[in-house]
């Protein structure tokens, strides 16, 4: 059994904006629902396991010149100077850092995690899925969404925020 | 002094490396691993005073980098500090029983660093030893 402490999705929200926040030094602003219909656009997606003790798969699917201004943020380069690797290197390490983050508040103190290591994916829009949960960011001008797929993870989801345990530092058990 | 940043992530290795540089190692030798063992490989035949590691990374993670040079009685006394998105109080109380300095949480942040590496500053004529964020 899973002990948890945090809220799936406002855990998930202030993971990735705080991983912006500290990594990039930029600030996500989280939207209500999907964007309303832009132009297409070259997409970057990558995928990372979540092995335990939940089993599930979190997504980071961005426009491919957000990555490219994120990662002359982070590494404070001209846009000439910046390569495919640091491209693919930079959103991997998005998503490392925010489901680190996101378990950390999800999960009870005492619940250790393993995750696996992220992987480039065909990412296509998962907005009309009904086996996924989405959370859609704004910044600067451009959208990018993050993706939580598998049914243990996406249980938890929708059980929605946990009830308020009679004693606050005991854990909830999912 | 030098320092072995392990961390599969290049992205991450920058980041670890400003930090440093940030709170007042700027002008130290730091070399770069990508896994445990690379970062192992370094240590085993460069005096190495710190090493900085991620734990979750291919072909040996930060966790058997720490077990290997905290048996081995020539690197033993290496300060072993764990940046890692995958770090929960109890992960930390894994690593630190088997002798991790410290564990710190990604995005490392310099006033955390500074908080466990202080002591190790280079003195003043090498650096002013300021940490500003």
């Amino acid at each position: 059994m899973v002990q948890l402490r945090g809220n799936f999705d406002a855990s998930m929200a202030r993971a990735v904006v705080e991983t912006f926040e500290n990594l990039a030094f930029m600030e996500p602003a989280r939207l209500n629902g999907p964007p309303p219909p832009a132009p297409a656009e070259e997409m970057m997606a990558y995928s990372l396991l979540i092995n335990e003790p939940l089993q599930g798969e979190i997504r980071l699917r961005m426009p491919r010149s957000l990555v490219r201004l994120t990662t002359r943020t982070i590494w404070s380069q001209q846009d000439d100077a910046l390569q495919e690797k640091m491209l693919q290197d930079t959103l991997a390490e998005l998503l490392n850092t925010m489901v680190g983050r996101f378990l950390a508040e999800l999960l009870a103190e005492e619940e250790t995690f393993q995750l696996g290591l992220p992987e480039p994916c065909i990412c296509e829009d998962l907005g009309g899925e009904e086996n996924a949960c989405i959370w859609y960011f704004s910044l600067d001008e451009a959208v990018f969404q993050v993706v939580a797929i598998g049914e243990s993870l996406l249980a938890i989801a929708a059980a929605g925020p946990p009830p308020v345990a009679p004693d606050s530092q005991a854990p909830l058990s999912f | 002094m030098r320092i072995v940043i392990a961390d599969d992530s290049t992205t991450a290795r920058m980041f670890v490396r400003r930090c440093l540089e940030i709170v007042g190692f700027a002008g130290v030798e730091m070399l770069e691993a990508e896994n445990g063992k690379e970062a192992l490989e370094i240590a085993k035949h460069q005096p190495t005073e710190l090493i900085i590691t991620d734990l979750n990374m291919p072909v040996m993670d930060g966790k058997t980098l720490l077990k290997w040079v905290k048996a081995n009685p020539r690197l033993h006394d290496i300060r072993v500090v764990v940046v890692s998105s995958v770090s929960n109080p109890a992960k930390a109380e894994e690593l630190l029983k088997l002798g991790a300095h410290a564990v710190l949480v990604k995005p490392l942040a310099p006033p955390a660093l500074l908080e466990v590496l202080g002591d190790l500053l280079p003195k003043k004529e090498e650096s002013d030893g300021s940490a500003s964020w």
